[in-house]
């Protein structure tokens, strides 16, 4: 798993880390049950605060994303297939918030805009 | 104990300049918390508060437990200072002055000295006079970090290193984080070394705290908002009160917004108005934080 | 007048007025010191001569470093017609103050020396006075401090010389007060300046040379194993006495600690011989030698000593000035900027037995000069003399008992540094002056006093232990609530 994450962007750096874990658990790059760095080894990777890690940690293991074995690193948690499905949704929906807020700033009919959209999926699988 | 550093209406005064005004803090569990401030904030004088090299007019400090007064040498051989004014003894070679000073703890780990003295690349046979500014906060730094402190106070210990020693010596201090489980006060100006390594943000002005949070909380609190029109312009001035700062022209507006996240929605509908959100960095916020004025 | 103000804003300053007073004290001292000698030496001495060096000389001394100090920085060379508006507000001092040393004379002496004469050769001695101290090269200011010691100690001989020849002197002054001039106002001068971090008014940019150079030393001479052995140190205050004496003197190690006394027994041999050649009945050398053995080794409780005056203080100034500049400049104490795991309680402890480990260092030097100073009076041809209760050892006792004044004063003077004064050199100058007035007036108070020898060294021991005691609460009641950043 790699993890890029900005100290400087403005957004909490335990935000970063819960949303890079979320997509790529919903993406599939990170499959059920596989194992994730420990707080110590991943604060250390990315040179951040050890507390940040474990805060990103708990708030996924809330979320159900990830589970906690006492002792040992947490493991990504496996989930039903409807529930994933959900996750990506979710994820997709975040991703296009911004593009739907810049196509009404734009003054342009939501047809066009999807229009647009459905041409660069079919341009990316071509 | 439960606080590793506390203070309760500390007041100092020097003439008639009041360095701090009825602080309050407390600092407590491993952590690294940022201590930021203009300069003539206080950070320094605070800083030798905590340390007992000053006396308080008002009010009282306490550190590991013990008034500050009354630190003794049960509670000194647990502390690490870095100060910003570097005064060392110049005729002693790096080798020898760590070896002096190892005299006075009981402890003192020579594998770590060693490390650092690799890593951060200090050559041992120079003399101490004879090192440039850089390389005395080097030495500084390890005379204060190899006797493993609970308790490390950095006063602007990078100004002088370049980019790859800061990055090291961040590193390290997370590891001392880690490792040792050490509570650590880093006062400095360079904001982006101090971001990526603190939990808990502490701001001074003039001598009385500003901020004293959470560095998550804070990034959380703070943000930027383009509004754009999509009718007709915008009011000359936004009169609410989570808007701390703004820049109005025409149909476009740039405002500064303290916990705003509750109010975007009712805010987008009340101006029929596109909002673009963006977060602040620690450097973007300190403006904001020292004297709440506006910078768009 | 206008040409004149850059000139005088950088001369009025409080560290110029002070070093001015302090100037005008030590000179109008010597200067009546040498008018009225001991019957001894009286006829070496041109009170007038060496006033109208002195006074001037020392003014110009003053003006050049205020001007050097400018000419440190970094603009200087670059501001407009600097040279010469700088050059006139001196020569402009320089005149005044020459007429009014010459009025002086006028009105108060008889002299045969003619007053142009005089006016010449003050004028002379100002412009040298601005580069007596050449920070840009030794040997000048070797050369100028010989000048300097044989005008003044052959003053009589030249003085003679003056009244015969006054044409020459007259030129002869104005040339090397020409020659001083232009070398201090040259476009080199100005131009090499600002590189070279040195200056010889004390100030922000005090000593430099000199602390540069004694740091340059230091880290050469240090032995090449530093003695340094101890283990952890602990909490005990004894132990933490061996750190503080470390960090005094640790850098000095035997090779520079005979260095140091070789160079002593170097100046001591330089004037043994000029004693020893400067013999007999009108030999300056022989007679300072009686006086000074005569104020060393005589005890006050002799009916033969009646004599007060310049010996004595002298010796008194010197044993004083001693002690002083070891406890202000130099101390056994805690220097660096160190966290030292002392409580402040410990903190005093150790800056008190410091203090005593300095006594006894000093009691050591004195013994050193005591031995050193029979043999030099054996060598010499004086009848060794063993009185009881010497003049030298009053003069020790009344510095060791005023000392915790000098180590007080140094924490006074930390204190104001760290709040941002100036002028550290500065108070180390004050501060030693004012230590050794102190212990002149108590030791004209305490001459006063006719006491048996038996009762003096009495009460001195007695006063010693008093004031020990007194210093030890002070220091604890100053650790105990003072700022120590």
């Amino acid at each position: 798993m790699i993890l890029v994450v900005d100290p400087h962007s403005g957004i909490p750096v335990y935000r970063q880390i819960v949303e890079q874990i979320r997509f790529s658990v919903a993406s599939g790059l990170l499959e059920p049950g596989e194992e994730i760095p420990s707080t110590r080894a991943l604060s250390a990777k990315l040179g951040v605060n050890p507390m940040t890690v474990s805060k990103a940690f708990g708030l996924l293991e809330e979320d159900g994303v990830l589970e906690r074995r006492p002792g040992r690193p947490h493991v990504v948690r496996r989930r039903r297939g409807k529930s994933i499905h959900a996750t990506r949704l979710e994820q997709l929906e975040q991703a296009l918030r911004p593009v739907a807020t810049k196509t009404r700033q734009l003054d342009l009919e939501p047809d066009t805009a999807v229009q647009i959209f459905r041409r660069l999926l079919e341009d990316e699988e071509r | 104990m439960e606080f590793v550093f506390e203070t309760n209406g500390l007041t100092k005064r020097f003439d008639e300049v009041t360095a701090l005004d009825r602080v309050d803090l407390k600092i407590g569990r491993p952590s690294i918390v940022g201590l930021l401030g203009k300069n003539g904030s206080g950070k320094t004088t605070l800083i030798n508060h905590l340390m007992g090299l000053q006396l308080p007019g008002e009010g009282s400090v306490t550190t590991l437990g013990r008034p500050s007064a009354e630190l003794g040498h049960d509670e000194l051989i647990h502390i690490g200072y870095v100060p910003q004014e570097i005064r060392l003894l110049d005729w002693m070679t790096v080798e020898q002055h760590l070896h002096y000073v190892s005299c006075f703890y009981p402890k003192w780990d020579r594998e770590r000295e060693k490390r650092l003295l690799d890593e951060l690349e200090l050559e041992a046979s120079k003399p101490v006079g004879a090192l440039s500014t850089g390389n005395l906060q080097k030495l500084a730094v390890i005379l204060a970090v190899c006797h493993h402190p609970h308790l490390l106070v950095l006063d602007e210990p990078v100004s002088d290193l370049d980019p790859i020693v800061r990055e090291k010596l961040l590193a390290f201090l997370l590891e001392l984080l880690r490792e040792d489980e050490a509570t650590i006060l880093v006062s400095s100006h360079v904001l982006r070394d101090v971001e990526k390594v603190v939990d808990w943000v502490v701001c001074l002005d003039e001598g009385r705290v500003v901020t004293d949070s959470a560095l998550d909380e804070l990034k959380e609190r703070y943000s930027r908002w383009r509004v754009v029109s999509k009718n007709g312009d915008l009011p000359e001035i936004f009169s609410e009160p989570f808007v701390i700062g703004q820049e109005v022209s025409g149909r476009e507006a740039c405002l500064l917004v303290e916990n705003g996240a509750s109010q975007i929605d009712a805010f987008r509908s009340t101006y029929g108005a596109e909002i673009v959100e963006r977060p602040l960095n620690l450097e973007e916020m300190f403006p904001v934080l020292v004297q709440k004025k506006s910078s768009c | 007048m206008l040409t004149l103000r850059p000139f005088f804003l950088l001369v009025g300053r409080p560290a110029v007025f002070t070093l001015g007073a302090l100037g005008l004290l030590f000179a109008g001292f010597t200067v009546t010191g040498l008018a009225s000698p001991d019957a001894r030496i009286a006829g070496y001495f041109d009170a007038v001569l060496v006033a109208a060096l002195l006074f001037p000389g020392l003014a110009g001394w003053l003006a050049g470093a205020v001007i050097q100090e400018f000419q440190h920085t970094s603009v200087a060379m670059l501001l407009p017609g600097v040279r010469s508006r700088i050059a006139s507000g001196f020569l402009f001092t320089g005149v005044v103050v020459t007429a009014v040393v010459v009025g002086s004379i006028a009105l108060k002496s008889t002299t045969s020396m003619n007053l142009a004469v005089l006016f010449a050769v003050g004028s002379g001695a100002f412009c040298l006075g601005g580069i007596f101290i050449d920070p840009l090269s030794t040997w000048i200011t070797g050369a100028n401090t010989v000048l300097a010691l044989l005008l003044v100690g052959r003053s009589q001989d030249v003085s003679e010389l003056v009244i015969a020849h006054p044409v020459l002197a007259t030129a002869l002054s104005l040339a090397v007060g020409a020659v001083s001039f232009f070398r201090l106002f040259a476009r080199s001068t100005f131009r090499r300046k600002p590189f070279v971090p040195t200056s010889p008014l004390p100030g922000r940019y005090s000593f430099e040379r000199s602390r540069q150079r004694e740091r340059r030393r230091t880290i050469r001479d240090r032995p090449k194993k530093i003695a340094w052995h101890a283990g952890y140190l602990g909490s005990d205050s004894r132990r933490w006495v061996r750190a503080a004496f470390h960090e005094a003197h640790g850098a000095h190690g035997w090779k520079a600690f005979s260095k140091g006394v070789s160079r002593a027994w170097g100046v001591g041999l330089l004037v043994l011989i000029y004693a020893w050649a400067d013999r007999g009945e009108m030999g300056l050398g022989e007679a300072l030698a009686r006086s000074i053995y005569d104020a060393l080794f005589r005890s006050p409780h002799e009916p033969q000593f009646g004599e007060k005056g310049g010996p004595f203080l002298m010796v008194l100034i010197f044993i004083a000035a001693v002690g002083a500049v070891k406890a202000l400049y130099r101390p056994i104490a805690l220097h660096a900027g160190l966290t030292y795991p002392l409580s402040r309680s410990g903190r005093a402890r150790v800056h008190f037995r410091g203090g005593l480990v300095d006594n006894a260092l000093f009691l050591l030097f004195a013994a050193f000069v005591y031995v050193a100073g029979h043999l030099t009076g054996w060598l010499v041809g004086i009848e060794p003399r063993f009185d009881f209760m010497p003049y030298y050892f009053r003069a020790l006792m009344l510095t060791l008992i005023l000392m915790p004044l000098a180590y007080r004063g140094r924490l006074a003077l930390l204190a104001a540094t760290r709040r941002g004064a100036e002028n550290t050199m500065l108070g180390v100058i004050f501060g030693v002056t004012a230590f050794v007035i102190a212990v002149i007036v108590l030791s004209v108070i305490s001459a006063g006093l006719l006491v048996p020898p038996l009762a003096e060294l009495t009460v001195l021991i007695a006063a010693l232990v008093v004031s020990q005691w007194i210093y030890r609460q002070s220091l604890t009641d100053y650790y105990r609530a003072a700022d120590l950043a």
